[in-house]
């Protein structure tokens, strides 16, 4: 459909009320309008694009008021100027705003402004182009890994970028953790490791070492040797 | 505007008959702002994070930086804000600032949430920000998070590229880490590519003098994506130091405010081969030449300059004195690599690694005020085995010595440093002792927040927390902020 792509292919739209509720809602459909996703906390924009909805977005000033009609000398006709407000704030719905705000907010915007709000309008705007395709999954992979000068002692040699590597390492931490049954977060804590002979070492939490009093020694002591009479090992050799 | 490059050798002569290794500084200064010098246009995205991890008092802290931010704008400048937590929320969709009680309530209204879309809270940023990259002269996005990217695209190198990208098609990106959980890795990594700045702050409050750093730095800027290309002389050897990305055709420098220089410092390996010709014939060692945008976009250049010197004798090349702000820069760098060594270490606990690192830092400090100001710091987080913070601010630390602005007047960087001749210098002049806490007065609004897990009497008093104390003492009483 050609004003899948263009809509200003549309521009010298005019129609009643059903005919404009039918055009919206074909385009809004083509253009992937009706499917964004409602903002958190606020409720789904509604069923779609009816008559009713349009009448009511009138009435907010979300639209702007109908262009009278040279037959009938009144208003009701709709126009391509309302075709973008329509869009344009079912954009700004499904990033949360409130109806007023939008109404406000479109007061201010000459149709360019409005046309730049619809994914998927050429904009002859590189960046914004860029930014939207960012927002919706950027099918591109990176082009580069980049290219980095040397830290201060380090022997020459062409670097791949450190940072970069510790960042992604960082970032797959957690999920690798919770693949791997555990928590997403690597617990640590100082010990002290005392080597009772070559084939058995304790490890001890610093913190409590340093507090630990020769009672509390003496009943871990009597602990250990309990679990070694009755560990599991010493029980299947029996 | 024109920029000046410099290219200042350790030693300004070589060793006769030997291979050596020379270190050479290059600077791109820029003069003071001319009369009638007009601002930047701005275009700023405030990016804020609303996760469940920022509620209460972070949240509240950072939407009034947001505003405070709005408030400095003018009806020239642009400005839009975007929260997000698992799903993006655009408070304020961009529009002319100019006045900041159209902002406030939505800003203000911002509640807390759930995970952290990342990517997808920057990029409907970029997005709004895109949107008038037209009327702007400088677009950014200013993006704050006290967390690590859990939902959506989370791959630091695909972030990174696309923060390079971003800033390609004209919208920059610089990050704000906040308090102990985030990935500074990946924050850093962003603005590096994004072509912004990469600052942490403790609380939010700490948060103020970054912010400030940053509409300061762009309220001077002389120059944007400055590019020196290096070209070593026949048979030189060349290292460029401290970790600078290296984009079209460049190494690539910070942004240059008027009245101030970024820099690089590179290490020539010079064959004793290259020296025998004798002291009249100076040997060509390196060829620089910068390029860069002024504030409005437009490409500069500047002509090529070439250092090229002359090879001594053993005793006349001795009587040849070592360049002051060389040797500084020098010892910043390998002072800036232990402080990345110590960081690692302290990410992975390992405090005897810590330990090594800090004796290597000491010696390297010992005739440096400003290094033994921030040495004192990390050696406080060690002592107390602050693990998070040890890491993030031996990390920044490094990030700050490695590239930062300098005053193109080279005795201002080598007198002694003292923090409230810092407070008093533009925010990206400053030098700070620790890089996650405020080094001027704190604003009454953004007053610190106090942690209930720390005992002020038990805990020994960072270097920063004294400065603070000692400038709010200093501070004149002004009329409570619900009068102002």
């Amino acid at each position: 459909m050609g004003f899948a792509t263009d809509l200003r292919t549309l521009g010298g739209f005019r129609g009643t009320l059903p005919e404009f509720a039918q055009l919206a809602s074909r385009v809004a459909d083509a253009l992937g309008l009706d499917r964004l996703r409602p903002a958190r906390g606020r409720p789904p924009a509604d069923e779609g694009i009816s008559e009713r909805v349009i009448r009511d977005y009138v009435s907010r000033g979300v639209l702007s008021p109908t262009l009278s009609n040279p037959e009938t000398g009144r208003g009701g006709l709709y126009g391509f100027r309302h075709l973008l407000e329509l869009l344009a704030a079912r954009v700004l719905l499904a990033d949360g705003w409130p109806l007023d705000l939008i109404a406000e907010h479109f007061r201010n915007l000459d149709d360019e402004e409005l046309l730049q709000l619809i994914p998927g309008q050429p904009t002859g705007n590189p960046a914004l182009e860029l930014a939207r395709r960012l927002r919706q999954g950027d099918p591109d992979p990176p082009r580069s890994r980049g290219r980095f000068s040397i830290a201060f002692s380090r022997d020459p040699e062409p670097l791949t970028d450190p940072l970069m590597a510790r960042a992604r390492l960082r970032a797959e931490l957690p999920a690798l953790l919770v693949a791997l049954g555990g928590e997403d977060d690597v617990r640590t804590r100082d010990v002290v490791c005392l080597e009772i002979t070559p084939w058995l070492t304790v490890l001890v939490d610093r913190e409590r070492h340093r507090q630990l009093s020769p009672a509390q020694a003496e009943r871990i002591g009597r602990a250990v040797a309990a679990a070694l009479v009755s560990s599991p090992a010493e029980r299947s050799r029996k | 505007m024109t920029l000046t490059l410099a290219l200042v050798p350790r030693r300004a002569a070589l060793l006769a008959g030997r291979d050596q290794r020379l270190e050479v500084l290059v600077r791109a200064s820029a003069g003071p702002a001319p009369d009638g010098h007009r601002r930047p246009r701005l275009n700023l995205a405030l990016v804020i994070d609303r996760s469940g991890s920022m509620s209460g008092r972070p949240l509240e802290e950072a939407k009034r930086l947001a505003c405070r931010m709005i408030e400095r704008l003018t009806a020239d400048d642009h400005v839009s804000v975007v929260a997000y937590d698992d799903r993006v929320h655009v408070v304020a969709p961009v529009q002319p600032a100019g006045d900041p009680n159209r902002f406030r309530p939505a800003v203000m209204a911002i509640d807390s949430g759930g995970c952290t879309a990342l990517q997808a809270g920057w990029a409907a940023g970029a997005e709004q920000a895109a949107r008038r990259l037209d009327r702007a002269d400088l677009s950014r996005v200013l993006l704050l998070s006290d967390g690590c990217a859990n939902v959506g695209e989370t791959d630091p190198t695909v972030l990174a590229d696309q923060c390079r990208r971003m800033a390609a098609a004209g919208v920059s990106t610089s990050t704000y880490g906040l308090a102990n959980e985030f990935n500074e890795h990946l924050m850093t990594a962003m603005a590096r590519a994004g072509g912004g700045i990469a600052r942490y702050g403790v609380t939010a409050a700490d948060l103020a003098e970054p912010f400030d750093e940053e509409f300061e730095l762009l309220s001077a800027l002389a120059a944007r994506r400055v590019r020196v290309a290096l070209t070593p002389g026949p048979g030189v050897g060349l290292d460029v130091l401290g970790g600078l990305p290296h984009e079209d055709g460049g190494w690539c420098l910070p942004d240059i405010a008027f009245g101030a220089a970024a820099w690089a410092l590179v290490r020539l390996d010079v064959p004793a081969a290259l020296t025998g010709e004798g002291p009249d014939r100076p040997v060509p060692l390196l060829q620089a030449h910068l390029k860069w945008q002024d504030p409005e976009g437009r490409p500069a250049h500047d002509e090529a300059r070439l250092l090229a010197l002359p090879a001594l004798p053993w005793a006349a090349y001795q009587a040849v004195p070592e360049d002051p702000e060389v040797v500084r820069r020098v010892d910043e760098l390998r002072f800036a690599e232990v402080e990345r060594q110590a960081a690692e270490a302290a990410r992975l606990g390992d405090w005897p690694a810590v330990e090594r690192a800090l004796e290597v830092a000491r010696d390297i400090a010992r005739d440096h005020p400003w290094l033994q100001a921030s040495l004192r710091t990390i050696e406080e987080l060690a002592h107390r085995r602050e693990r998070e913070r040890l890491a993030k601010e031996a990390f920044y630390g490094a990030a700050a010595r490695s590239a930062r602005l300098v005053d193109p007047d080279p005795f201002m960087e080598l007198r002694g440093f003292d923090p409230n001749v810092e407070a008093a210098r533009p925010a990206f002049l400053r030098r700070k002792a620790e890089q996650g806490r405020n080094l001027r007065p704190i604003d009454p609004d953004l007053d610190e927040p106090t942690d209930p897990t720390t005992d002020p009497d038990e805990s020994p008093e960072g270097l920063g927390d004294a400065i603070r104390r000692r400038l709010r003492r200093r501070r004149p009483k002004g009329p409570p902020a619900s009068q102002r």
